[in-house]
């Protein structure tokens, strides 16, 4: 790239911080660590009465948190390492996460039984449901069968 | 190599941020030893090792520090993979300011901004600003792209959002990524969270392909209640493959989609339209009964999976079943499915059963019934220290009989680095060691 192409960009960035610094809300930042010990599956609407009401973690729950996490990361982070969303959502993995957690058989984690087999059969079903995890973030477990 | 220069720069970087008082490291180890045998009979022994760590606070608590990733080593001689290998699956530097929701992330991170997501080795921010808004910002080098060489590879975008808050957000985000230098996927979409009303909420994300100029996928969820303990969910999508898979051109999309089967329509469009009902009778059982239609517009065909589920949890111990049926397109995606589990928590010990059985209306390689059955010993020595064995046996259209074991240690730690760090109190509540979120 050309120097005064980098120059430019720089320029570009740097005033664009500096804009953003100076629109930045003064509202204090939510907690580090979510100041009250949570035990077992969190009931957030027990307290809390906004849009963190609506994060209780009941049973049909991990169908949307996808949409939850997308706008609410640093809610989810409160209680949550990265490692809880690594288990699922990694770059590439070789053991399943129902593998990694036998005995925890009554969470929602995918692929249970030899799916190994049945991925043959329910990929034909709806394969975008694989994408966000086998496709762009972990296509290679894929191309080590699927050249 | 790449790994190797991640690990240096975030070395490099924690060491800039390091003051003399030093810090807590704490996190947790996840030893796997598997047995399990391929299709021409030869028996493996991988050892996994999932390793993260965590500092909450690198001498000021607006610094902190998260990585995460495994090591696999095969203990027999093998042929047909590397002996062993592994992976960085996180490694970030976070840098927070007391205000605004702001923060720096450096390193190897996940993004994930409304509409769109990535991983890649970089940066991204975010901050609140005035009047409702919201802003992200993320750029670097992509890291999911492993088996191509990383040369000219690029990846910048962000998301711009307004939220009032229990009522409403909105955003709109955009994605592009280069390859070899080349325009490799080029996204834009938006996100929305509504709450109009207590008891309802209506979620989802539209995504466009900004390079095809056309659209990728809309996916909407809706829920309403609870009402005395019923609570119905409605889901929506519908995906346009060539849009959602593919990339700028054959070649790049050969690079990028893990998809380019000959028995998947590229053309296909998917509407995919479903819901459940979920009814909490007392605090430990739920029923559940679920629907999902799948219509296929290139095949011309449809499928539905359909059933019901019930759960109970009491104290020490929990048990499920569910039945489910597949009635597909083509006579391999009809079938009907159970599942039953149950866990028993004894003292220290804990013991757990699970059985899943497929049922095929066609035969597959001669099989009609797939069995999955698994059994699992776990033993708490300390409240950090865990052991649990697995035993899984199983039948089905690859193999006769499949038997596979695993040993898996579990280890959390929380360790004082320097006196000085040890005197002072803990960071925040011991919320992630007891719980089970990690």
């Amino acid at each position: 790239m050309r120097t005064s192409a980098r120059l430019l960009i720089l320029i570009v960035l740097g005033t664009a911080s500096i804009l953003v610094v100076a629109a930045c809300a003064a509202h204090q930042s939510l907690a580090k660590k979510h100041p009250l010990e949570v035990q077992g599956m969190p009931v957030c609407s027990t307290c809390h009465t906004d849009g963190r009401a609506a994060l209780d973690h009941n049973e049909d729950y991990i169908t949307r948190h996808k949409f939850y996490a997308a706008q609410q990361r640093m809610t989810c982070s409160l209680c949550h390492e990265p490692a809880f969303c690594a288990d699922c959502h990694a770059h590439k993995e070789e053991l399943k996460p129902s593998d990694k957690y036998k005995d925890a058989p009554q969470r929602s984690l995918p692929h249970r039984g030899d799916y190994l087999n049945q991925h043959k059969i329910d990929g034909k079903l709806n394969p975008a449901s694989c994408f966000p995890c086998h496709g762009r973030q972990n296509n290679e477990r894929c191309k080590v069968c699927h050249r | 190599m790449r790994l190797l220069r991640i690990i240096v720069m975030l070395s490099f970087l924690l060491s800039l941020s390091l003051p003399a008082s030093a810090v807590d490291l704490a996190g947790q180890s996840r030893t796997y030893l598997q047995s399990r045998e391929l299709t021409d009979g030869t028996r493996l022994t991988p050892l996994y090792e999932y390793l993260n760590i965590r500092t909450d606070n690198l001498g000021t608590d607006a610094v902190s520090f998260s990585a995460g990733g495994w090591y696999r080593y095969y203990l027999q001689s093998t042929d047909f993979d590397k002996k062993d290998t592994g992976d960085i699956q996180y490694a970030y530097l976070t840098i927070r300011r007391s205000s605004a929701n702001a923060y720096l992330n450096v390193g190897r991170i996940l993004v994930n901004e409304g509409a769109v997501a990535s991983q890649l080795d970089g940066a991204a921010t975010r901050s609140d600003l005035r009047g409702g808004f919201t802003i992200g910002a993320f750029g670097g080098s992509p890291i999911e792209t492993g088996q191509d060489n990383r040369s000219g590879d690029s990846v910048y975008g962000g998301r711009l959002a307004h939220s009032v808050a229990g009522l409403y957000t909105v955003g709109a985000a955009y994605l592009q990524e280069k390859n070899d230098s080349r325009d490799f996927r080029k996204e834009e979409g938006f996100d929305v969270w509504i709450h109009p009303v207590s008891k309802l909420e209506v979620m989802g994300t539209s995504s466009y392909n900004a390079e095809s100029k056309a659209w990728m996928q809309h996916q909407y969820h809706g829920t309403l209640g609870p009402f005395a303990g019923l609570r119905l969910n409605l889901d929506a999508s519908k995906t346009w493959y060539k849009e959602y898979f593919a990339s700028v051109n054959a070649t790049q999309s050969m690079l990028m989609s893990a998809f380019s089967f000959t028995n998947i329509d590229p053309n296909e469009v998917v509407t995919m339209k479903g819901g459940s009902a979920v009814f909490a009778a007392g605090s430990a059982v739920t029923l559940v009964a679920d629907y999902r239609s799948y219509d296929y517009l290139t095949l011309n065909g449809s499928a539905v999976y359909a059933g019901g589920s019930i759960a109970y949890s009491g104290t020490g111990i929990g048990a499920g079943a569910s039945v489910h049926r597949m009635n597909g397109p083509k006579t391999d995606l009809r079938y009907d499915e159970q599942r039953i589990y149950a866990t028993r928590k004894l003292s220290r010990a804990d013991v757990t059963l699970d059985v899943l059985h497929i049922a095929y209306d066609k035969a597959i390689n001669g099989v009609t019934d797939a069995w999955a059955m698994s059994g699992a010993l776990g033993y708490l020595f300390t409240p950090k220290a865990r052991i649990i064995a697995n035993a899984e046996y199983a039948k089905n259209p690859d193999y006769n009989r499949d038997v596979r074991g695993m040993l898996t240690v579990v280890y959390s730690f929380d360790l004082p680095l320097t006196a000085a760090s040890a005197a002072k109190p803990s960071p925040g509540p011991q919320t992630r060691n007891k719980s089970t979120q990690r």
